[in-house]
Protein backbone atom coordinates (compact mmCIF):
# COMPACT_ATOMS: atom_id res chain seq x y z
CA UNK A 1 0.00 0.00 0.00
CA UNK A 2 1.25 3.50 -0.80
CA UNK A 3 2.44 5.55 2.16
CA UNK A 4 -0.37 8.06 1.70
CA UNK A 5 -2.99 5.35 1.98
CA UNK A 6 -1.26 3.98 5.08
CA UNK A 7 -1.55 7.41 6.65
CA UNK A 8 -5.13 8.04 5.57
CA UNK A 9 -7.62 8.22 8.43
CA UNK A 10 -10.22 10.73 7.27
CA UNK A 11 -12.17 11.35 4.08
CA UNK A 12 -14.01 14.66 3.77
CA UNK A 13 -16.46 15.40 0.94
CA UNK A 14 -17.63 18.96 0.35
CA UNK A 15 -20.53 19.07 -2.10
CA UNK A 16 -21.36 22.45 -3.63
CA UNK A 17 -24.33 23.39 -5.81
CA UNK A 18 -25.16 23.75 -9.48
CA UNK A 19 -22.12 24.78 -11.51
CA UNK A 20 -20.62 22.99 -14.49
CA UNK A 21 -16.99 22.07 -15.10
CA UNK A 22 -16.49 24.37 -18.07
CA UNK A 23 -18.17 27.31 -16.31
CA UNK A 24 -15.85 27.10 -13.28
CA UNK A 25 -12.64 25.38 -14.41
CA UNK A 26 -12.79 25.35 -18.21
CA UNK A 27 -10.61 28.46 -18.62
CA UNK A 28 -7.69 26.70 -16.91
CA UNK A 29 -7.08 24.86 -20.16
CA UNK A 30 -5.38 28.00 -21.47
CA UNK A 31 -2.53 27.56 -18.99
CA UNK A 32 -2.69 23.77 -18.53
CA UNK A 33 -3.73 21.86 -21.62
CA UNK A 34 -4.23 18.69 -19.55
CA UNK A 35 -7.35 20.26 -18.04
CA UNK A 36 -10.20 19.44 -20.39
CA UNK A 37 -11.87 22.83 -20.67
CA UNK A 38 -14.03 23.92 -23.62
CA UNK A 39 -12.36 24.45 -27.00
CA UNK A 40 -11.69 28.13 -27.78
CA UNK A 41 -14.26 28.15 -30.57
CA UNK A 42 -17.02 26.33 -28.67
CA UNK A 43 -20.50 27.54 -29.58
CA UNK A 44 -24.16 26.67 -29.13
CA UNK A 45 -26.92 27.68 -31.52
CA UNK A 46 -29.55 30.17 -30.40
CA UNK A 47 -33.21 29.59 -31.41
CA UNK A 48 -32.57 31.26 -34.79
CA UNK A 49 -29.67 28.91 -35.47
CA UNK A 50 -27.01 31.59 -35.06
CA UNK A 51 -23.87 30.46 -33.25
CA UNK A 52 -23.35 31.88 -29.76
CA UNK A 53 -19.77 31.73 -28.51
CA UNK A 54 -18.48 30.99 -25.01
CA UNK A 55 -17.23 34.16 -23.32
CA UNK A 56 -15.25 35.01 -20.16
CA UNK A 57 -18.02 37.23 -18.87
CA UNK A 58 -19.44 35.27 -15.93
CA UNK A 59 -20.29 37.54 -13.01
CA UNK A 60 -20.27 36.41 -9.41
CA UNK A 61 -24.02 37.09 -9.30
CA UNK A 62 -26.82 38.75 -11.24
CA UNK A 63 -26.73 36.84 -14.52
CA UNK A 64 -28.28 33.44 -13.92
CA UNK A 65 -31.78 34.63 -13.13
CA UNK A 66 -34.17 33.00 -13.29
CA UNK A 67 -32.41 29.89 -12.07
CA UNK A 68 -31.50 27.96 -15.25
CA UNK A 69 -33.76 24.95 -15.61
CA UNK A 70 -32.02 21.71 -14.69
CA UNK A 71 -34.92 19.33 -14.29
CA UNK A 72 -34.79 16.16 -16.34
CA UNK A 73 -36.54 17.40 -19.55
CA UNK A 74 -34.45 20.61 -19.68
CA UNK A 75 -31.19 18.73 -19.18
CA UNK A 76 -32.25 16.29 -21.88
CA UNK A 77 -32.65 19.27 -24.22
CA UNK A 78 -29.29 20.72 -23.18
CA UNK A 79 -27.53 17.44 -23.96
CA UNK A 80 -29.40 16.41 -27.11
CA UNK A 81 -30.51 19.84 -28.38
CA UNK A 82 -34.13 18.74 -28.53
CA UNK A 83 -33.52 15.58 -30.57
CA UNK A 84 -35.79 12.81 -29.29
CA UNK A 85 -35.10 10.26 -32.01
CA UNK A 86 -33.93 6.74 -31.22
CA UNK A 87 -30.58 7.39 -32.87
CA UNK A 88 -29.83 10.73 -31.23
CA UNK A 89 -26.33 11.66 -30.17
CA UNK A 90 -25.31 13.77 -27.18
CA UNK A 91 -23.97 17.00 -28.70
CA UNK A 92 -24.11 19.46 -25.73
CA UNK A 93 -25.61 21.98 -28.16
CA UNK A 94 -28.87 22.80 -26.40
CA UNK A 95 -27.86 25.05 -23.48
CA UNK A 96 -28.76 28.40 -25.06
CA UNK A 97 -32.06 27.09 -26.41
CA UNK A 98 -32.95 25.60 -23.03
CA UNK A 99 -32.24 28.87 -21.18
CA UNK A 100 -34.10 30.77 -23.91
CA UNK A 101 -37.23 28.75 -23.07
CA UNK A 102 -37.41 30.56 -19.73
CA UNK A 103 -37.43 34.19 -20.92
CA UNK A 104 -37.55 34.15 -24.74
CA UNK A 105 -34.63 36.58 -24.80
CA UNK A 106 -31.62 35.60 -26.90
CA UNK A 107 -29.19 38.04 -25.26
CA UNK A 108 -30.20 36.80 -21.83
CA UNK A 109 -30.04 33.14 -22.92
CA UNK A 110 -26.51 33.64 -24.27
CA UNK A 111 -25.26 34.20 -20.72
CA UNK A 112 -25.52 30.46 -20.12
CA UNK A 113 -22.25 30.19 -22.10
CA UNK A 114 -20.36 32.63 -19.85
CA UNK A 115 -17.44 31.26 -17.88
CA UNK A 116 -15.18 32.44 -15.05
CA UNK A 117 -11.55 33.38 -15.53
CA UNK A 118 -9.09 31.83 -13.05
CA UNK A 119 -8.48 35.16 -11.32
CA UNK A 120 -12.18 35.41 -10.47
CA UNK A 121 -12.07 32.12 -8.55
CA UNK A 122 -8.77 32.28 -6.66
CA UNK A 123 -9.54 29.44 -4.23
CA UNK A 124 -10.81 26.87 -6.72
CA UNK A 125 -8.03 27.83 -9.13
CA UNK A 126 -5.24 27.38 -6.56
CA UNK A 127 -6.61 24.01 -5.51
CA UNK A 128 -7.00 22.90 -9.13
CA UNK A 129 -3.43 23.95 -9.92
CA UNK A 130 -1.93 22.24 -6.88
CA UNK A 131 -3.88 18.99 -6.60
CA UNK A 132 -5.88 16.60 -8.82
CA UNK A 133 -8.59 17.84 -11.20
CA UNK A 134 -11.05 15.19 -12.32
CA UNK A 135 -11.60 15.74 -16.04
CA UNK A 136 -14.49 13.29 -16.10
CA UNK A 137 -16.54 13.64 -12.93
CA UNK A 138 -20.21 13.66 -13.95
CA UNK A 139 -23.44 14.19 -12.06
CA UNK A 140 -25.09 10.83 -11.48
CA UNK A 141 -28.35 11.81 -13.18
CA UNK A 142 -29.14 14.36 -15.93
CA UNK A 143 -31.44 16.07 -13.45
CA UNK A 144 -31.70 18.22 -10.32
CA UNK A 145 -30.16 18.33 -6.86
CA UNK A 146 -31.93 15.91 -4.56
CA UNK A 147 -31.70 12.79 -6.72
CA UNK A 148 -28.05 13.56 -7.49
CA UNK A 149 -27.13 14.08 -3.85
CA UNK A 150 -28.83 10.77 -3.08
CA UNK A 151 -26.12 8.99 -5.05
CA UNK A 152 -23.52 10.46 -2.70
CA UNK A 153 -25.42 9.27 0.37
CA UNK A 154 -26.89 5.95 -0.84
CA UNK A 155 -25.19 5.04 -4.11
CA UNK A 156 -28.59 5.29 -5.81
CA UNK A 157 -31.65 7.56 -5.98
CA UNK A 158 -34.00 4.57 -5.73
CA UNK A 159 -35.46 5.31 -9.15
CA UNK A 160 -36.01 9.05 -8.71
CA UNK A 161 -34.98 11.67 -11.27
CA UNK A 162 -36.59 14.57 -9.42
CA UNK A 163 -36.53 16.66 -6.26
CA UNK A 164 -39.46 14.90 -4.66
CA UNK A 165 -37.97 11.84 -3.17
CA UNK A 166 -38.68 10.47 0.22
CA UNK A 167 -36.98 7.14 0.54
CA UNK A 168 -37.42 6.21 4.16
CA UNK A 169 -36.53 2.60 4.72
CA UNK A 170 -35.63 1.94 1.09
CA UNK A 171 -31.96 1.28 1.69
CA UNK A 172 -28.97 1.81 3.93
CA UNK A 173 -27.18 5.10 3.78
CA UNK A 174 -23.41 5.24 3.71
CA UNK A 175 -23.55 6.63 7.26
CA UNK A 176 -25.50 3.63 8.55
CA UNK A 177 -22.98 1.28 6.95
CA UNK A 178 -20.09 3.05 8.60
CA UNK A 179 -21.67 3.21 12.04
CA UNK A 180 -22.60 -0.47 11.85
CA UNK A 181 -18.99 -1.20 10.93
CA UNK A 182 -17.68 0.59 14.01
CA UNK A 183 -16.59 3.75 12.22
CA UNK A 184 -17.32 7.37 12.97
CA UNK A 185 -19.12 9.63 10.52
CA UNK A 186 -20.90 12.97 10.39
CA UNK A 187 -22.97 14.92 7.91
CA UNK A 188 -22.28 18.58 8.66
CA UNK A 189 -24.91 21.14 7.63
CA UNK A 190 -24.15 24.85 7.88
CA UNK A 191 -26.61 25.85 10.60
CA UNK A 192 -30.18 25.11 11.61
CA UNK A 193 -31.61 27.90 9.44
CA UNK A 194 -29.83 26.55 6.36
CA UNK A 195 -30.56 22.97 7.48
CA UNK A 196 -29.72 20.01 5.30
CA UNK A 197 -30.95 18.61 2.01
CA UNK A 198 -31.51 15.40 3.96
CA UNK A 199 -34.14 17.00 6.21
CA UNK A 200 -36.86 14.49 5.35
CA UNK A 201 -34.71 11.41 5.13
CA UNK A 202 -31.68 11.19 7.35
CA UNK A 203 -32.18 14.12 9.72
CA UNK A 204 -35.47 13.03 11.25
CA UNK A 205 -34.36 9.41 11.55
CA UNK A 206 -30.68 9.54 12.34
CA UNK A 207 -30.03 12.92 13.98
CA UNK A 208 -26.96 11.49 15.71
CA UNK A 209 -25.01 11.54 12.44
CA UNK A 210 -25.46 15.30 12.03
CA UNK A 211 -23.32 18.22 13.05
CA UNK A 212 -22.98 21.85 12.04
CA UNK A 213 -20.26 23.74 10.20
CA UNK A 214 -19.05 25.08 13.54
CA UNK A 215 -18.85 21.49 14.83
CA UNK A 216 -16.72 20.65 11.78
CA UNK A 217 -14.35 23.52 12.48
CA UNK A 218 -14.13 22.52 16.16
CA UNK A 219 -13.49 18.88 15.23
CA UNK A 220 -10.64 19.95 12.95
CA UNK A 221 -9.11 22.12 15.65
CA UNK A 222 -9.45 19.47 18.35
CA UNK A 223 -8.33 16.57 16.17
CA UNK A 224 -11.71 14.87 16.52
CA UNK A 225 -12.77 14.66 12.90
CA UNK A 226 -14.73 11.46 12.17
CA UNK A 227 -13.51 8.86 9.71
CA UNK A 228 -15.93 10.14 7.09
CA UNK A 229 -17.41 13.66 6.87
CA UNK A 230 -19.83 15.10 4.36
CA UNK A 231 -20.13 18.90 4.41
CA UNK A 232 -23.04 20.97 3.11
CA UNK A 233 -22.71 24.72 2.45
CA UNK A 234 -25.11 27.47 3.55
CA UNK A 235 -28.15 27.39 1.26
CA UNK A 236 -29.68 30.78 2.06
CA UNK A 237 -29.05 34.38 3.03
CA UNK A 238 -30.30 34.69 6.59
CA UNK A 239 -29.64 36.38 9.88
CA UNK A 240 -27.41 34.45 12.28
CA UNK A 241 -26.31 34.99 15.85
CA UNK A 242 -23.23 36.80 14.62
CA UNK A 243 -24.95 38.89 11.97
CA UNK A 244 -25.78 38.52 8.29
CA UNK A 245 -24.92 35.12 6.81
CA UNK A 246 -24.51 34.78 3.06
CA UNK A 247 -25.42 31.67 1.11
CA UNK A 248 -22.20 29.85 0.27
CA UNK A 249 -23.54 27.05 -1.93
CA UNK A 250 -22.87 28.87 -5.25
CA UNK A 251 -26.36 27.91 -6.43
CA UNK A 252 -27.41 30.57 -8.96
CA UNK A 253 -27.90 33.40 -8.22
CA UNK A 254 -25.92 33.23 -4.97
CA UNK A 255 -22.59 35.01 -5.05
CA UNK A 256 -19.84 32.58 -6.02
CA UNK A 257 -17.28 34.50 -3.96
CA UNK A 258 -18.94 33.50 -0.70
CA UNK A 259 -18.73 29.91 -1.94
CA UNK A 260 -15.04 30.42 -2.63
CA UNK A 261 -14.65 31.60 0.95
CA UNK A 262 -16.49 28.53 2.20
CA UNK A 263 -14.34 26.12 0.20
CA UNK A 264 -11.23 27.92 1.42
CA UNK A 265 -12.40 27.73 5.04
CA UNK A 266 -12.90 23.96 4.84
CA UNK A 267 -9.45 23.54 3.31
CA UNK A 268 -7.86 25.86 5.90
CA UNK A 269 -9.55 24.06 8.80
CA UNK A 270 -7.93 20.78 7.71
CA UNK A 271 -4.65 22.35 6.70
CA UNK A 272 -4.26 24.22 9.96
CA UNK A 273 -3.92 20.98 11.92
CA UNK A 274 -0.71 19.30 10.78
CA UNK A 275 -1.75 15.84 11.98
CA UNK A 276 -5.10 16.11 10.24
CA UNK A 277 -3.59 17.44 7.04
CA UNK A 278 -1.29 14.43 6.82
CA UNK A 279 -4.13 11.96 7.31
CA UNK A 280 -7.04 13.47 5.34
CA UNK A 281 -8.28 13.38 1.75
CA UNK A 282 -10.64 16.21 0.82
CA UNK A 283 -12.92 15.90 -2.21
CA UNK A 284 -14.54 19.11 -3.46
CA UNK A 285 -17.35 18.33 -5.89
CA UNK A 286 -20.57 19.89 -7.24
CA UNK A 287 -23.88 18.04 -7.19
CA UNK A 288 -24.94 18.94 -10.75
CA UNK A 289 -24.34 21.49 -13.48
CA UNK A 290 -27.35 23.74 -12.77
CA UNK A 291 -28.29 24.09 -16.45
CA UNK A 292 -24.95 25.75 -17.27
CA UNK A 293 -22.94 24.74 -20.34
CA UNK A 294 -20.36 22.00 -20.62
CA UNK A 295 -18.86 20.54 -23.77
CA UNK A 296 -18.26 16.88 -22.78
CA UNK A 297 -21.12 14.47 -23.58
CA UNK A 298 -22.08 12.36 -20.56
CA UNK A 299 -21.17 8.69 -21.06
CA UNK A 300 -23.22 5.56 -20.48
CA UNK A 301 -22.94 3.87 -17.11
CA UNK A 302 -23.90 0.69 -15.31
CA UNK A 303 -27.66 0.79 -14.60
CA UNK A 304 -28.64 0.58 -10.94
CA UNK A 305 -31.65 -1.66 -11.43
CA UNK A 306 -34.30 1.08 -11.44
CA UNK A 307 -36.32 2.66 -14.23
CA UNK A 308 -38.12 6.02 -14.14
CA UNK A 309 -41.16 5.98 -16.41
CA UNK A 310 -41.96 8.60 -19.05
CA UNK A 311 -44.22 10.53 -16.70
CA UNK A 312 -41.56 10.74 -14.02
CA UNK A 313 -38.91 11.92 -16.47
CA UNK A 314 -41.26 14.47 -18.04
CA UNK A 315 -40.03 13.57 -21.53
CA UNK A 316 -42.47 10.80 -22.27
CA UNK A 317 -39.52 8.44 -22.47
CA UNK A 318 -38.42 6.12 -19.65
CA UNK A 319 -34.95 6.42 -18.18
CA UNK A 320 -33.02 3.32 -17.08
CA UNK A 321 -30.28 5.14 -15.15
CA UNK A 322 -27.82 3.99 -17.76
CA UNK A 323 -26.40 7.42 -18.64
CA UNK A 324 -24.71 10.01 -16.44
CA UNK A 325 -25.55 13.68 -16.00
CA UNK A 326 -23.52 16.72 -17.08
CA UNK A 327 -19.90 17.09 -15.99
CA UNK A 328 -19.18 18.99 -12.77
CA UNK A 329 -16.04 20.41 -11.14
CA UNK A 330 -14.26 17.98 -8.82
CA UNK A 331 -10.86 18.28 -7.13
CA UNK A 332 -9.08 15.85 -4.80
CA UNK A 333 -6.89 17.54 -2.19
CA UNK A 334 -4.24 15.72 -0.18
CA UNK A 335 -0.53 16.13 0.47
CA UNK A 336 -0.17 12.58 -0.87
CA UNK A 337 -1.41 13.28 -4.42
CA UNK A 338 0.72 14.58 -7.26
CA UNK A 339 -0.72 17.65 -8.94
CA UNK A 340 -2.34 16.90 -12.25
CA UNK A 341 -5.51 15.52 -13.77
CA UNK A 342 -7.38 12.24 -13.78
CA UNK A 343 -9.15 11.18 -16.98
CA UNK A 344 -11.17 8.21 -15.73
CA UNK A 345 -14.97 8.47 -15.40
CA UNK A 346 -16.36 9.23 -11.94
CA UNK A 347 -19.81 10.08 -10.65
CA UNK A 348 -21.38 10.61 -7.23
CA UNK A 349 -21.75 6.86 -6.62
CA UNK A 350 -17.95 6.93 -6.59
CA UNK A 351 -18.23 8.54 -3.14
CA UNK A 352 -19.94 5.70 -1.23
CA UNK A 353 -17.98 3.23 -3.35
CA UNK A 354 -14.66 4.78 -2.30
CA UNK A 355 -15.57 5.26 1.35
CA UNK A 356 -17.05 1.77 1.70
CA UNK A 357 -14.16 0.07 -0.06
CA UNK A 358 -11.65 1.89 2.12
CA UNK A 359 -13.24 1.65 5.56
CA UNK A 360 -15.37 -1.49 5.15
CA UNK A 361 -13.24 -3.71 2.98
CA UNK A 362 -15.34 -6.84 3.44
CA UNK A 363 -18.74 -5.11 3.34
CA UNK A 364 -20.10 -7.04 0.37
CA UNK A 365 -19.27 -10.36 1.99
CA UNK A 366 -22.05 -9.84 4.52
CA UNK A 367 -24.31 -7.26 2.86
CA UNK A 368 -26.26 -7.17 -0.37
CA UNK A 369 -27.62 -3.62 -0.40
CA UNK A 370 -25.06 -1.96 -2.66
CA UNK A 371 -26.38 -1.38 -6.18
CA UNK A 372 -24.53 -2.65 -9.26
CA UNK A 373 -24.03 1.02 -10.11
CA UNK A 374 -22.15 1.74 -6.91
CA UNK A 375 -20.12 -1.46 -7.11
CA UNK A 376 -19.06 -0.52 -10.64
CA UNK A 377 -18.21 3.10 -9.79
CA UNK A 378 -14.56 4.12 -10.06
CA UNK A 379 -12.93 4.89 -6.72
CA UNK A 380 -10.40 7.67 -6.20
CA UNK A 381 -8.07 6.87 -3.32
CA UNK A 382 -5.57 5.20 -5.66
CA UNK A 383 -4.53 8.78 -6.46
CA UNK A 384 -2.71 8.96 -3.14
CA UNK A 385 0.39 7.56 -4.75
CA UNK A 386 3.26 9.53 -3.28
CA UNK A 387 5.75 7.84 -0.97
CA UNK A 388 6.57 11.05 0.82
CA UNK A 389 4.24 13.81 1.83
CA UNK A 390 4.38 16.96 -0.26
CA UNK A 391 5.84 19.98 1.44
CA UNK A 392 5.44 22.33 -1.51
CA UNK A 393 1.79 23.02 -0.80
CA UNK B 1 2.83 25.13 9.83
CA UNK B 2 1.68 24.98 6.22
CA UNK B 3 0.55 28.11 4.49
CA UNK B 4 -3.19 28.69 4.48
CA UNK B 5 -5.32 30.01 1.65
CA UNK B 6 -6.10 33.71 1.77
CA UNK B 7 -9.84 34.04 1.52
CA UNK B 8 -11.32 36.67 -0.79
CA UNK B 9 -13.22 39.52 0.80
CA UNK B 10 -16.82 38.78 1.79
CA UNK B 11 -19.26 40.17 -0.82
CA UNK B 12 -21.43 41.88 1.82
CA UNK B 13 -23.55 43.75 -0.73
CA UNK B 14 -24.83 40.37 -1.96
CA UNK B 15 -26.82 39.82 1.23
CA UNK B 16 -30.50 39.61 0.31
CA UNK B 17 -32.75 37.55 2.59
CA UNK B 18 -35.72 38.96 0.64
CA UNK B 19 -34.59 37.10 -2.48
CA UNK B 20 -37.31 34.68 -3.62
CA UNK B 21 -36.48 31.13 -2.63
CA UNK B 22 -35.13 28.90 -5.40
CA UNK B 23 -36.71 25.58 -6.34
CA UNK B 24 -34.05 23.95 -4.21
CA UNK B 25 -35.06 25.82 -1.05
CA UNK B 26 -38.75 25.35 -1.81
CA UNK B 27 -38.14 21.61 -2.07
CA UNK B 28 -36.29 21.66 1.22
CA UNK B 29 -39.24 23.49 2.81
CA UNK B 30 -41.72 21.00 1.32
CA UNK B 31 -39.69 18.14 2.78
CA UNK B 32 -39.62 19.93 6.13
CA UNK B 33 -43.40 20.35 5.95
CA UNK B 34 -43.64 16.58 5.55
CA UNK B 35 -41.59 16.22 8.72
CA UNK B 36 -43.75 18.78 10.53
CA UNK B 37 -46.96 16.92 9.71
CA UNK B 38 -45.72 14.03 11.81
CA UNK B 39 -44.85 16.21 14.78
CA UNK B 40 -47.14 16.58 17.81
CA UNK B 41 -49.30 19.69 17.51
CA UNK B 42 -47.41 21.45 20.28
CA UNK B 43 -44.19 21.23 18.28
CA UNK B 44 -45.68 22.42 15.01
CA UNK B 45 -44.66 25.87 13.85
CA UNK B 46 -48.09 27.26 13.03
CA UNK B 47 -46.39 29.17 10.22
CA UNK B 48 -48.36 29.63 7.01
CA UNK B 49 -45.98 29.09 4.11
CA UNK B 50 -46.79 30.46 0.67
CA UNK B 51 -44.25 28.85 -1.65
CA UNK B 52 -45.03 31.36 -4.42
CA UNK B 53 -43.84 34.31 -2.37
CA UNK B 54 -41.44 32.54 -0.01
CA UNK B 55 -38.19 34.43 0.55
CA UNK B 56 -34.88 32.95 1.65
CA UNK B 57 -35.18 34.71 5.00
CA UNK B 58 -38.65 33.29 5.63
CA UNK B 59 -37.54 29.80 4.58
CA UNK B 60 -34.62 30.06 6.99
CA UNK B 61 -36.92 30.88 9.92
CA UNK B 62 -39.15 27.90 9.13
CA UNK B 63 -36.30 25.46 8.50
CA UNK B 64 -34.65 26.53 11.73
CA UNK B 65 -37.83 25.64 13.63
CA UNK B 66 -38.06 22.15 12.12
CA UNK B 67 -34.34 21.45 12.31
CA UNK B 68 -34.18 22.54 15.95
CA UNK B 69 -36.79 19.90 16.79
CA UNK B 70 -35.13 17.14 14.76
CA UNK B 71 -31.61 18.03 15.80
CA UNK B 72 -31.48 20.16 18.96
CA UNK B 73 -27.75 19.56 19.20
CA UNK B 74 -27.32 21.83 16.20
CA UNK B 75 -28.37 24.92 18.13
CA UNK B 76 -25.75 27.65 18.10
CA UNK B 77 -23.43 27.26 21.03
CA UNK B 78 -23.95 29.86 23.72
CA UNK B 79 -21.05 32.27 23.83
CA UNK B 80 -18.77 31.73 26.84
CA UNK B 81 -20.01 33.59 29.94
CA UNK B 82 -18.71 37.09 30.07
CA UNK B 83 -16.00 37.66 32.68
CA UNK B 84 -17.14 39.90 35.57
CA UNK B 85 -16.06 43.43 34.88
CA UNK B 86 -13.32 44.63 37.17
CA UNK B 87 -13.41 48.12 38.50
CA UNK B 88 -10.72 49.98 36.68
CA UNK B 89 -7.71 50.58 38.85
CA UNK B 90 -7.13 54.21 39.68
CA UNK B 91 -4.51 55.46 37.40
CA UNK B 92 -1.31 56.32 39.12
CA UNK B 93 1.01 58.85 37.90
CA UNK B 94 4.31 57.25 37.03
CA UNK B 95 7.05 58.05 39.51
CA UNK B 96 9.10 60.84 38.14
CA UNK B 97 12.53 59.82 37.11
CA UNK B 98 15.58 61.57 38.41
CA UNK B 99 15.88 63.43 35.18
CA UNK B 100 12.27 64.41 35.28
CA UNK B 101 12.69 65.58 38.88
CA UNK B 102 15.62 67.69 37.87
CA UNK B 103 13.71 69.34 35.10
CA UNK B 104 10.44 69.56 36.99
CA UNK B 105 9.03 72.98 37.17
CA UNK B 106 8.74 74.20 40.74
CA UNK B 107 5.19 74.27 42.03
CA UNK B 108 3.52 77.57 41.58
CA UNK B 109 3.55 79.41 44.87
CA UNK B 110 1.45 82.35 45.65
CA UNK B 111 3.26 85.57 46.39
CA UNK B 112 4.32 85.86 50.04
CA UNK B 113 2.16 88.85 50.76
CA UNK B 114 -0.96 86.99 49.58
CA UNK B 115 -0.04 83.90 51.63
CA UNK B 116 0.34 85.96 54.75
CA UNK B 117 -2.93 87.67 54.12
CA UNK B 118 -4.78 84.43 53.74
CA UNK B 119 -3.05 82.89 56.71
CA UNK B 120 -3.91 85.96 58.75
CA UNK B 121 -7.47 85.90 57.61
CA UNK B 122 -7.97 82.30 58.70
CA UNK B 123 -6.42 83.08 62.07
CA UNK B 124 -8.85 85.89 62.53
CA UNK B 125 -11.77 83.63 61.61
CA UNK B 126 -10.68 80.99 64.11
CA UNK B 127 -10.35 83.60 66.83
CA UNK B 128 -13.79 84.93 66.06
CA UNK B 129 -15.30 81.43 66.20
CA UNK B 130 -13.58 80.80 69.55
CA UNK B 131 -14.95 83.99 71.01
CA UNK B 132 -18.47 83.13 69.85
CA UNK B 133 -18.31 79.68 71.36
CA UNK B 134 -17.06 81.04 74.65
CA UNK B 135 -19.63 83.80 74.75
Amino acid sequence: MATGLDQLKHIVVLMMENRSFDHMLGALRATNSAIDGFPDDWTNPDPTGAAVKVQPLAASRGQLTPDPDHHFPAVDKQIFNGDTSATRQATMQGFVRSFYDQQQDIAHASQILYYFTPSQLPILTQLAQQFVVFNRWFASIPGPTICNRAFAHYGTSFGSVSMDMIFLGKGQSLYQRLLAGGHTTKLYYFDQASSTMEVANLLQNQPQIFGTYQDFLDACTNGQLPDYSFVEPNYSDHAGPTGELLASDQHPDHDVIEGERFIGSIYNAIRNNATLWASTALLIVYDEHGGIFDHVPPPDCTPDGYTADGTATGTGQPFAFNRLGVRVPAILVSPWVAKGVDNRTFEHASIPATVTNFFLKTYDQTNTDRTPREKAATTFLDLLTLDTMRTDV
Amino acid sequence: MFPLLTLPRRPRSAYNPDRLASDLIKTQVRHAQGVEERLPRAQQSGMAINLDTLTEGQAAVYLEHITRISHPAGAPKAPPPAKPRRRPKPTRRPKPTRRAKATRRPAMRRPLSRRAKIRGSSRRKRARRARRSRG
